[in-house]
């Protein structure tokens, strides 16, 4: 009997919580985006996140708007705004955490989004932050299929755990081509200690390819100076862009991080591993439509169109047709659900992941 | 993990491309200390080489151009050290952490307000060129490695060039010799009708040009992108270098390639599964630097002077 009440009150506030969402009675929702100090036009989260809005406009019928901040001190008078007039407040990444933690807690009316980053947990906010490791592991089978040299690199921009998630997704795809072809790629990780010194990724991208090394990711500011050495390195071997884009294979190619970076040196960039922003804004704007919205901590990878890599609109002639049918399988698996292929938002050490990481049997078949 | 890998011409071409800022940033440090001024703003007169350098470059297409409003800028900076040290006597490491704050929001506000971004610029700019020498590769046996020492940008020859100039200015002109007195017994040299605050100007002015210089080889001469505090710590470093290196020009260009040995040796260590791990390689030079400092091997004292504001007694 005591059970059963419980279960019934709980009922019971579920539907009110539902009812709350007050979408779902013809009222357009009202979404605002609060860009941070980056603004639009940044052509990175902040325009991510408007494409988002818009794709919510366009297919689910909400109204968007946008409010821009142009320094760090404008977050809680815009996001107080922002809520003020809207039913669902979105913002990015992690500048944005306190502003938007403080602001929620005062507007328990208003839903909240944050993504990239963990704000505070309460029933209004919730955080999305994105499994890219696994469009990491999709990009290590790419360069494994790939690489000429056996070798392939990564630069860390910081060995930190997020980051060496990355590191863990892409070594995984790189043990997964070497157990399904029997062949012998090695992976090379150097640290470069700092997200912001493109000369120390330079220098590093340039001592792996000393030692062999034919294609290096890495991502934040530090990877511009990698991918500026890959191109350097093409150029003295007298593979210009202008060579590559007439059909000239690249000796040397890198890989990018978070956003789609392959038209910095189009045809010399193999390919991305994404953060899709404007899916997971998308996503949840969607699940406050749907009255299906709780605030707390999401961690969304492939199954909500999260993550993934790019479709390599330069470089997809290098890329071997097994490989492709590998990717393929590899992100059927992954939206099933596969526990193997699930990286985690945080790696502590790459090396221990894929050694212990197992190479999904349904894989195996794929090249029988 | 094979030796080859470690010790390859990438090692020896990365020690030569790794000491250049620090050594064009060190020489001028040499001139500031031994005028008798302390400049710790060279870190933030680097990020304003670097941005300018940037800058120039974007407006004008041309990197030479660039290399110009570098050094400019790096100028304009140490001539607000000068002013507020030698002038006006404040103390040499306040004014410099000031102007480092100052370089540090200075190019974050100017690359939102003239390149609407936070973080990076998102624009390539021309780059300087690479400069080698046609008949080296061809000789025999040494060719590569002579290619690896003699394919730079302008900057890294300009700074070994340096070394010798600095060197016949500091040792062999009155002008150069005034500085010596300047730095180690400023009332003494005024005394004897040396003009002690022109001087100081000087040697702030020199070593804001050359490490103006430093952050154009950053920029345009390394990676033709500006992003926010790029500089990364390489005016302390240099700093470092100027000590191990005994304040002369020689000194620093060694000290300046041993810390791009270690560093460009770290980098290959990375990753090859050598037992030592390698940020020992990345310590190691300050290591060294406090050992020389503190005397246990080697000597090193600055100019007696150096650091202290100069007053007149009347």
């Amino acid at each position: 009997m005591k059970r059963r009440t419980v279960v019934g009150i709980l009922v019971l506030v579920l539907a009110l919580f539902s009812l709350s969402s007050g979408a779902a009675f013809g009222e357009p929702l009202r979404v605002i985006l609060v860009t941070d100090i980056g603004g639009l036009g940044d052509k990175g989260f902040n325009d991510g996140g408007w494409l988002g809005v818009q794709m919510a406009e366009k297919e689910l019928g909400v109204t968007g708007n946008v409010i821009q901040s142009f320094q760090q001190t404008d977050f809680i008078p815009n996001l107080t705004t922002a809520a003020r007039q809207a039913d669902v407040v979105v913002a990015l990444g992690f500048l944005m955490v306190d502003a938007i933690s403080e602001v929620a807690a005062r507007f328990p009316d208003v839903k909240f989004i944050l993504v990239d980053s963990v704000a505070e947990d309460l029933p209004n906010l919730a955080s999305y932050e994105i499994r890219a490791g696994q469009g990491a592991y999709l990009a290590g089978i790419v360069a494994a299929a790939v690489t000429q040299t056996g070798r392939v690199g990564m630069v860390e921009p910081m060995s930190i755990p997020p980051v060496i998630a990355f590191t863990a997704g892409y070594g995984a795809g790189i043990k997964t081509w070497n157990e399904l072809t029997g062949s012998n790629v090695e992976l090379v990780v150097k640290d470069a200690g700092a997200f912001n010194d493109p000369a120390r990724g330079k220098a590093l991208a340039l001592s792996m390819i000393g030692q062999n090394v034919d294609i290096m990711m890495s991502g934040a500011n530090t990877g511009l100076g990698v991918f500026q050495a890959v191109k350097e390195k093409n150029d003295e071997e007298g593979i210009t862009l202008e060579a590559v884009a007439a059909g000239t294979r690249p000796k040397y190619l890198g890989i990018g991080l978070d956003l789609d970076q392959d038209d910095i040196y189009p045809g010399m960039m193999l390919t991305s591993a994404l953060k899709n922003v404007p899916e997971v804004i998308f996503g949840a704007i969607k699940s406050i439509q749907d009255g299906t919205f709780a605030g707390g901590h999401y961690a969304v990878g492939i199954q909500e169109d999260a993550t993934g890599i790019t479709d390599m609109r330069y470089t997809k002639h290098l890329v071997p047709d097994e490989a492709v049918a590998v990717v393929e399988k590899a992100i059927e698996l992954m939206r099933a659900g596969n526990k193997e292929l699930e990286i985690p938002l945080a790696v502590d050490n790459a090396e221990k992941f894929i050694e212990d990481f197992k190479v999904p049997e349904e894989l195996r078949s794929v090249l029988q | 993990m094979s030796l080859g890998n470690v010790f390859n011409l990438t090692l020896l071409h990365q020690t030569i491309v790794q000491a250049t800022p620090l050594l064009l940033t060190a020489l001028g440090g040499v001139f500031s200390e031994r005028s008798g001024t302390a400049n710790i703003a060279l870190e933030g007169i680097i990020m304003m080489g670097a941005f300018f350098g940037y800058a120039g470059t974007y407006y004008t297409g041309n990197p030479w151009f660039g290399i110009i409003c570098a050094m400019a800028a790096g100028v304009v900076v140490s001539l607000i050290h000068a002013v507020v040290t030698a002038t006006y006597k404040v103390d040499h490491i306040v004014s410099g952490i000031a102007l480092n704050i100052l370089c540090q929001g200075l190019t974050g506000y100017l690359l939102v307000v003239l390149f609407q971004s936070q973080g990076s610029a998102r624009e390539f700019v021309a780059q300087l060129p690479t400069i080698s020498i046609p008949f080296l590769k061809a000789i025999p046996v040494v060719g590569p490695v002579l290619d690896a020492v003699f394919s730079q940008g302008p900057l890294v020859y300009l700074a070994f060039i340096l070394v010798i100039v600095s060197r016949f200015i500091l040792d062999k002109t009155v002008f150069g010799l005034r500085f010596t007195s300047v730095g180690e017994a400023p009332q003494v040299a005024d005394s004897l009708g040396v003009q002690v605050a022109p001087i100081q100007y000087a040697g702030v002015l020199i070593s804001g040009l050359l490490a103006g210089a430093a952050g154009a080889q950053l920029t345009i001469g390394t990676m033709p992108r500006f992003v926010y505090l790029m500089s990364g710590g390489r005016g302390y470093i240099a700093l470092a270098a100027v000590i191990l290196g005994k304040w002369q020009p020689t000194g620093v260009m060694w000290s300046s390639l041993l810390f791009g040995f270690f560093f460009s040796l770290a980098d290959n260590l990375q990753g090859t599964g050598f037992a030592i791990p390698n940020e020992i390689f990345l310590m190691l030079p300050f290591i060294l630097t406090i050992i020389v400092v503190s005397g246990v091997i080697g000597h090193s004292e600055g100019p007696a002077h150096a650091g202290k504001p100069y007053v007149k007694e009347l």
